[in-house]
């Protein structure tokens, strides 16, 4: 068993300070959720966890299994068995999807040990095949081109190509349909195993009826204020969050600035 | 490093060594510049002066055409003239690769007649100051032209790229993809220009430039250029340059690839497209090991 442990971590982008002191432990077997209200940190804490270079964690640690996460690149991270699958992949034309997997998985192996391109191949159209994605995947370029669907399955194909111990999910189920969020849940679920553990981070209650969490978190203004089990995704389901609010005696976040929108004809109230 | 002619001809190619403007060597079924039957045909230029040739399809004809620049001195200004008569297609793979510092100047001429189709997909690797130009003139209705161009100047020297599409014709089709890559104080620029004259209404012209910094020192420009003249008529055109892209690098990262091996796949995903043009494997594979060597 694998341990993934949040130990008090704060991170901040710019001068702005997000994650105010959250304390999580994964372990390999367990599904967890987060849920919570919209700019409470949660995409932080999945970017921080995986090392983006805009996050900076100014307290706190993470460690897996007792080392120090924090002093890890992105790529160490990565091999050390962490995967982050995206809200927002990025697009990079030119590289097809193929030879980016067998790249990352090359990446995985030991000085002098080569893939085996057959068994590739074989995993690669067994994960495309149980995502329902199009035949020609491995020769398009990677996410050009692709719909939001399509990204996101794509996340789920390399999380699944890669085998990582713990996978953090943001928002997977955004831009998803109906039937494409029922394959990526199944797909989730047949990842759970005693070699893997899960951090499902959404806003709704739709994706986890498709996979069994053990564990459920809140997490309102930087931090997890409440975990229980998958009655919280019912009472959240039906209740939002004021109530939470109200119990733990927190003020709502100042929303973000409005944008106004000029034109040619737009004139500035101090005119 | 240069291109060993026997390396890169396949038993059904013919070929034409050119010397000056001159065909020097050929293979038996070719010995001049008309092109009146099908086939692969592959050019090998050199030259230690100013020089013309012209290509001239005949009508209907397919024609898969490879150019390589061999030797070419310094100062020396090569012209290079394609035909393109009525229906006549050509796929074309044109590697400029020069590995001494000879300043060149190469004028490229595409004419296209009705229904006549060009590919034009050219790698140019020099190491020297250079002016390119390239020119297609869509002369006549239903004319096409789809251009990929990969420019790499790694060698401490200023390389200039014009490419002008003319359409003087209506219903004829462009598409132009022009990618720099700069590294070790270089400088490319890439002027592309794009015109529709009066009396060529639904033409359709697209253009796009992207440049790859890899140093602080080097620097890549583009200028693109649009004149329509002419109703409708759908152009577009866009023009991107910069260094690596950090959330690119992240991303690759995130799936336990190394800094360096992802920067690495980056500018191959630049010049991939070109390598998915060349279907020959002997070629690919002189054209890979140059680059790792190079870049």
């Amino acid at each position: 068993m694998k341990v993934l442990k949040i130990k008090d971590l704060h991170s901040r982008v710019e001068d702005k300070e997000i994650l105010k002191g959250v304390n999580l432990e994964i372990k390999t077997g367990e599904i967890h959720a987060i849920m919570g209200p919209n700019g409470t940190g949660k995409s932080t804490l999945a970017s921080t966890i995986m090392g983006h270079y805009k996050y900076q964690v100014t307290e706190g640690e993470i460690t897996l299994d007792g080392e120090d996460v924090l002093a890890m690149t992105v790529d160490e991270r990565s091999r050390k068995g962490i995967f982050l699958a995206m809200q927002y992949p990025d697009e990079i034309a030119g590289i097809t999807n193929s030879d980016f997997i067998k790249t990352a998985m090359q990446a995985r192996m030991k000085q002098g040990e080569h893939l085996s391109l057959f068994k590739f191949i074989r995993q690669f159209e067994s994960a495309v095949k149980d995502l329902k994605m199009r035949s020609d995947l491995p020769h398009r370029y990677l996410n050009e081109g692709f719909s939001g669907g399509e990204k996101k399955r794509n996340e789920i194909l390399q999380m699944k190509m890669l085998k990582p111990n713990f996978a953090i999910l943001d928002e997977i189920d955004s831009g998803l349909d109906v039937d494409a969020l029922k394959i990526v849940g199944e797909n989730i679920n047949q990842m759970r195993g005693p070699d893997f553990g899960a951090l499902i981070i959404t806003h709704y209650q739709r994706l986890l009826d498709y996979i069994d969490v053990d564990y459920v978190h809140i997490m309102m203004n930087g931090m997890l204020v409440k975990s229980g089990g998958k009655e919280l995704i019912a009472k959240i389901d039906a209740e939002g969050y004021d109530w939470l609010r109200v119990e733990l005696g927190l003020e709502e976040e100042p929303g973000r600035p409005h944008a106004v929108l000029g034109s040619c004809a737009f004139k500035s109230p101090q005119e | 490093m240069r291109i060993n002619k026997d390396e890169v001809l396949a038993t059904d190619d013919e070929y034409l060594v050119i010397s000056n403007g001159q065909v020097v060597e050929h293979s038996p079924h070719i010995s001049d510049f008309n092109i009146d039957r099908d086939m692969k045909l592959k050019l090998f230029y050199n030259s230690d002066q100013d020089s013309e040739i012209t290509l001239t399809l005949a009508p209907g004809i397919n024609l898969h055409l490879t150019e390589f620049l061999e030797e070419v001195s310094d100062g020396v200004e090569l012209r290079i003239n394609i035909n393109l008569q009525k229906g006549a297609r050509c796929e074309e793979v044109s590697l400029k690769i020069n590995q001494e510092s000879s300043k060149i100047r190469i004028n490229t001429n595409i004419v296209l007649a009705e229904w006549a189709y060009i590919k034009l997909n050219e790698l140019t690797m020099l190491a020297a100051d250079a002016e390119m130009k390239c020119h297609f003139n869509m002369n006549e209705p239903n004319s096409k032209a789809e251009i990929k161009t990969v420019a790499i100047n790694t060698a401490h020297a200023k390389q200039v790229y014009n490419i002008k599409i003319l359409h003087n014709s209506s219903y004829s089709v462009s598409e132009l993809s022009s990618f720099g890559i700069a590294n070790h104080d270089s400088q490319i620029q890439i002027n592309t220009d794009g015109i529709i004259q009066k009396g060529a209404a639904k033409v359709e012209l697209r253009q796009k430039t992207k440049g790859l910094v890899l140093d602080s020192k080097s620097k890549i420009s583009a200028s693109p250029v649009l004149e329509i003249n002419d109703y409708d008529c759908i152009a577009n055109h866009g023009a991107s340059i910069g260094a690596i892209d950090e959330d690119q690098l992240y991303y690759l990262m995130s799936r336990g690839i190394t800094r360096s091996e992802a920067e690495k796949l980056i500018i191959s995903g630049f010049i991939n497209p070109f390598f998915a043009s060349v279907g020959d494997e002997g070629l690919l594979k002189w054209l890979q090991s140059w680059l790792n060597f190079n870049i």
